[in-house]
């Protein structure tokens, strides 16, 4: 690969992550109204996520997602990312306008791997993108890293020295195939620890022990694999 | 049994007894506990066995729970989870390999495959391949059920195990309790027989020896000692028995030195022959353990020994030893009193030489069968000899003859003084009746003076007086003749004349009544003086004495018409005729029986005593060679110094012209000098007086004469 190449790809892998974390952040600011028994429908479709996704994206990078050109490989990945929020949120309708259950358990890091896990057949082997995280902070094992992600997380991320915020990109053959696969690391903010925060051992709203995590600490990875 | 034993030994034997009841019932009560303790311990492990079992069972269900919610869930915490239940579930195995390792190791085989499927299955659940998930899964759910039943099946056994061992364990608790109670309830009913045993065996003897103790030291040395058995108590009690015959010997030397000392006393103190020979006969008798003691006195002149004294001896053995003298040279006691030492008879049935075969059947018929006789000497002279016998036969001790030979000392020792003492008495005796005749002689010497004054003066003015008293008596009798006459010869007195005339035959009746008693009286002042004329002749002297009672109570009626007194006679029936001058001793007894009358009809007038009777008793008594009166009247009585003067004439108590005080003195004379008897007065000033008159038989003293002639 070039080094054209291998920059497209990480512009590719950015913009997919940036719109996968966007929309995370769309539901995590709408977790209130996802978890109000009292109402029905709240009128939180995939459009109105991704509506509010892509304004965010928009804000955060200067570029309308959704004015990428499609016919790109950007503009496919990150439409099939779209359409992956979109669908995942259409899909979980019943539940989040359930009525008189309050905590729905649709929270953002499980609407992020349901959002990853429709990214793929929609991106029809181009690329893949998963949510992963130190094996100790896996909670769904469909998200335990895969060798390269251990080693990048225990190597790379994990070391003290690893400057906070910096991908690890690499061309790697994954699954027979050439791809380029790059490791976005994402730190606890003060909304993550109330689920992965102290007391470790702790039940968190979902009825899942916490990690004891604290603040910037590495939380998760976002892993991006894009196939040549 | 038991005393047989020193008291150590037996508290040795009571503390080993219970010590080997306590050491075995300890024993086997150990045994049994570590018994038990095996028991508890394998149902301990058991019951360990089975909670690793019931853990691992436990641990299984949680590795199939967390698999399950694995496959459902995905969670890495599910995964987590049934990997640590998978740990537990084999740390729990690996406890119970040692109890069935082929066992445990199917069941490992068990979890192991159904832990390999489980996951394959969850894998698969993860790579969204639900089919081939839900098949492993199914593959694993076999394993599963195989190795639930066979984990329960080993928990089912080794609960049964369990609860047989714990079984084993209360079973074997419950004998080992119910033995040990058994054992205990043997032991202290054992300790407390056993207790009571030595207790009695102990406390009886020693009671009995606190009770002889007590009664040693009460002085009763014939309280019961207890046996002596060969324990302590018995060695005490030997000591004791030891110290109660000592003290038996103690007193038995004390009562014998006491026996001898009151001997002693009473041949010093007393010279009661007899009391003391009887005395000593007693002590013999009690000190020898003897049943009779005789005490024979030595005659010298008639050599022999005569029976004195006894004690204990049959009354009709005294008669026959009193009758049969020993003489000397004959029996026993002539053997004793020739050796200078006691003799003994161990067997009188046996032993016949040495004794008079008469005594000695008198002895053996009465039981006696051996005898010990001891010689009295004093100087080397034989006084008696002392013989005590008793009805076993034997040998007397040495200390018995020995104590023979004190008493035989001390009689010997009586026997002499009382000779002495006799002989004393012998001369004084002599010497106051010569005194005595000496007084009287004297006495009658003054009196017979006194007397021959007297009745020469009496006589010449009773002669002087009784010629003119014929005179006037035989006139006062003529007149009386011729005033008979007077009124026989004058014609047809008048009632004047006749009354004067009856005066005057009365007057001159008067006249001559007191004329004859004047005459009377002068006539016995004559015989008085003239030392008694009358004739003795042959009197009932009961009827006399009757007769001159009614005179002189008459006579005092007479004079006294208010007089009155009780009279008590007392004559003796059995009084003999005795010869006497009646009318001497009639006026006698009508002087005795005046003054007795004048005392008492005294103390009436007087009248100090209330209800005083006036009261004069006469009695009269046979006394074989004399008779005797007592006149006595609880008048007045008289004090000592007027009874000395009583027989004095002219001597009297009564206000003048009452008494001539002549009335005793002539009694005096009458009764002693004319009859040779006695007259004596016993008086107490306010009370009574009693003149006792004794009357000698005339022929009597004419024997008594004669027996002392011929004695001498």
């Amino acid at each position: 690969m070039t080094v054209a190449a291998a920059e497209d790809d990480m512009t590719i892998a950015e913009s997919l992550a940036e719109m996968l974390r966007d929309a995370r952040a769309v539901i995590s600011d709408k977790q209130d109204l996802i978890n109000n028994a009292q109402l029905g429908d709240k009128h939180l479709t995939g459009k109105v996520v991704l509506s509010d996704a892509a304004a965010l994206y928009k804000k955060n990078t200067g570029v309308d997602p959704t004015k990428v050109d499609p016919q790109s490989r950007q503009g496919r990945l990150l439409h099939a990312m779209m359409e992956a929020i979109v669908e995942v949120v259409d899909e979980n309708q019943a539940t989040i306008n359930e009525k008189e259950t309050g905590f729905k358990g649709f929270i953002p890091a499980v609407f992020a791997r349901l959002v990853a896990e429709s990214f793929v057949p929609l991106a029809k082997g181009e690329a893949e993108i998963k949510v992963t995280a130190p094996p100790e902070l896996v909670r769904n094992r469909k998200a335990r890293p895969d060798a390269w992600e251990s080693e990048v997380i225990e190597k790379k991320l994990l070391d003290p020295a690893w400057p906070k915020g910096q991908l690890y990109s690499a061309t790697v053959e994954t699954r027979g195939r050439p791809a380029f696969r790059v490791a976005v690391p994402e730190y606890y903010s003060e909304s993550c620890l109330a689920c992965h925060g102290s007391p470790k051992g702790r039940m968190d709203i979902t009825g899942y022990p916490k990690e004891g995590g604290k603040l910037n600490d590495l939380g998760a990875v976002m892993s991006i694999t894009l196939y040549d | 049994m038991i005393a047989r034993l020193t008291i150590r030994t037996r508290l040795v034997l009571l503390t080993c007894t219970g010590l080997f009841v306590l050491i075995t019932t300890n024993a086997y009560l150990t045994k049994k506990l570590a018994e038990n303790s095996a028991g508890m311990v394998t149902a301990a492990d058991l019951l360990k066995s089975i909670e690793e079992a019931n853990s691992a069972q436990i641990a299984f269900g949680e590795l199939r729970y967390w698999m399950t919610d694995l496959a459902v869930s995905q969670l890495t915490m599910a995964e987590r989870n049934a990997k640590a239940a998978r740990a537990r579930v084999e740390q729990h195995l690996d406890r119970l390999q040692p109890w069935n390792p082929q066992r445990i190791e199917a069941v490992r085989d068990e979890v192991a495959h159904y832990a390999a499927l489980a996951g394959k299955a969850a894998d698969e659940y993860t790579d969204d391949r639900r089919v081939i998930g839900n098949s492993l899964l199914a593959q694993a759910r076999q394993h599963s059920l195989v190795a639930d039943q066979l984990i329960a099946s080993i928990v089912q056994e080794l609960t049964g195990a369990a609860i047989a061992a714990r079984q084993r364990v209360v079973s074997e608790a419950e004998r080992a309790t119910r033995l040990s109670q058994f054992v205990v309830a043997a032991a202290v009913v054992l300790g407390f027989l056993l207790t009571v045993l030595v207790l009695r065996s102990i406390v009886g003897p020693l009671r009995r020896l606190t009770a002889a103790m007590a009664g040693l030291n009460a002085g009763n040395i014939d309280v019961a000692i207890p046996e002596a058995g060969r324990d302590e108590i018995g060695a005490v009690a030997q000591t004791l028995a030891l110290f109660r015959e000592t003290l038996r010997e103690l007193r038995e030397t004390l009562a014998q030195l006491e026996a001898l000392q009151a001997v002693g006393r009473a041949v010093g103190s007393t010279l009661d022959l007899e009391r003391v020979l009887s005395l000593v006969a007693a002590r013999a008798v009690e000190f020898a353990h003897a049943h009779a003691g005789m005490i024979y006195e030595f005659d010298e002149t008639a050599r022999e020994f005569r029976f004195r004294s006894s004690h204990g001896a049959e009354p009709e053995l005294i008669e026959e030893l009193s009758a049969a003298p020993i003489r000397f040279g004959e029996g026993a006691i002539s053997a004793a009193a020739v050796a200078g030492t006691p003799a003994q008879v161990r067997d009188l049935l046996a032993e016949r030489q040495i004794t008079l075969p008469k005594l000695a059947d008198a002895l053996a018929r009465r039981g006696y069968r051996s005898l010990i006789a001891a010689p009295l000497f004093h100087e080397q002279t034989i006084l008696g000899g002392l013989v005590v016998a008793r009805r076993e036969a034997g040998e007397f001790s040495k200390e018995v003859v020995s104590l023979i030979e004190a008493f035989a000392t001390q009689s010997a020792l009586a026997v002499r003084n009382a000779k002495l003492f006799e002989e004393q008495r012998r001369r004084e005796r002599d010497l106051r009746i010569a005194n005595e005749q000496l007084k009287q002689a004297q006495a009658s010497l003054v009196h017979a003076e006194k007397m021959a004054s007297l009745g020469q003066l009496t006589a010449g003015i009773a002669h002087e007086i009784k010629n003119p008293l014929n005179f006037v008596n035989n006139f006062a009798e003529l007149s009386r003749e011729l005033l008979e006459e007077l009124r026989e010869t004058a014609a047809a007195p008048g009632p004047e004349q006749d009354e004067l005339i009856e005066t005057l035959n009365a007057n001159l009746a008067k006249i001559v009544e007191h004329g004859r008693r004047a005459d009377g009286i002068v006539t016995s002042m004559l015989s008085h003086s003239r030392g008694g004329t009358g004739e003795r002749r042959a009197t009932d002297l009961n009827a006399l004495t009757e007769e001159a009672l009614n005179l002189a109570f008459h006579g005092a009626r007479a004079r006294d018409k208010s007089f009155n007194i009780t009279l008590e006679r007392d004559f003796d029936s059995n009084l003999r005729p005795i010869e006497l001058v009646p009318q001497d001793i009639t006026r006698v007894l009508l002087n005795l029986l005046g003054n007795g009358f004048y005392a008492a009809a005294k103390r009436l007038r007087e009248g100090v005593e209330k209800g005083f009777q006036p009261t004069l008793r006469v009695a009269t008594r046979e006394l074989g060679v004399e008779v005797e009166i007592r006149v006595c009247d609880n008048g007045v009585g008289m004090p000592p110094e007027v009874q000395s003067k009583l027989f004095t004439p002219f001597f009297t108590t009564k206000p003048t012209g009452e008494g001539t005080g002549l009335g005793l003195s002539i009694s005096y004379d009458i009764v002693t000098q004319q009859h040779g008897g006695t007259i004596a007065v016993d008086s107490r000033l306010g009370e009574f007086t009693e003149f006792t008159v004794r009357l000698p038989r005339r022929t009597a003293v004419v024997e008594q004469d004669a027996t002392a002639g011929a004695a001498v």
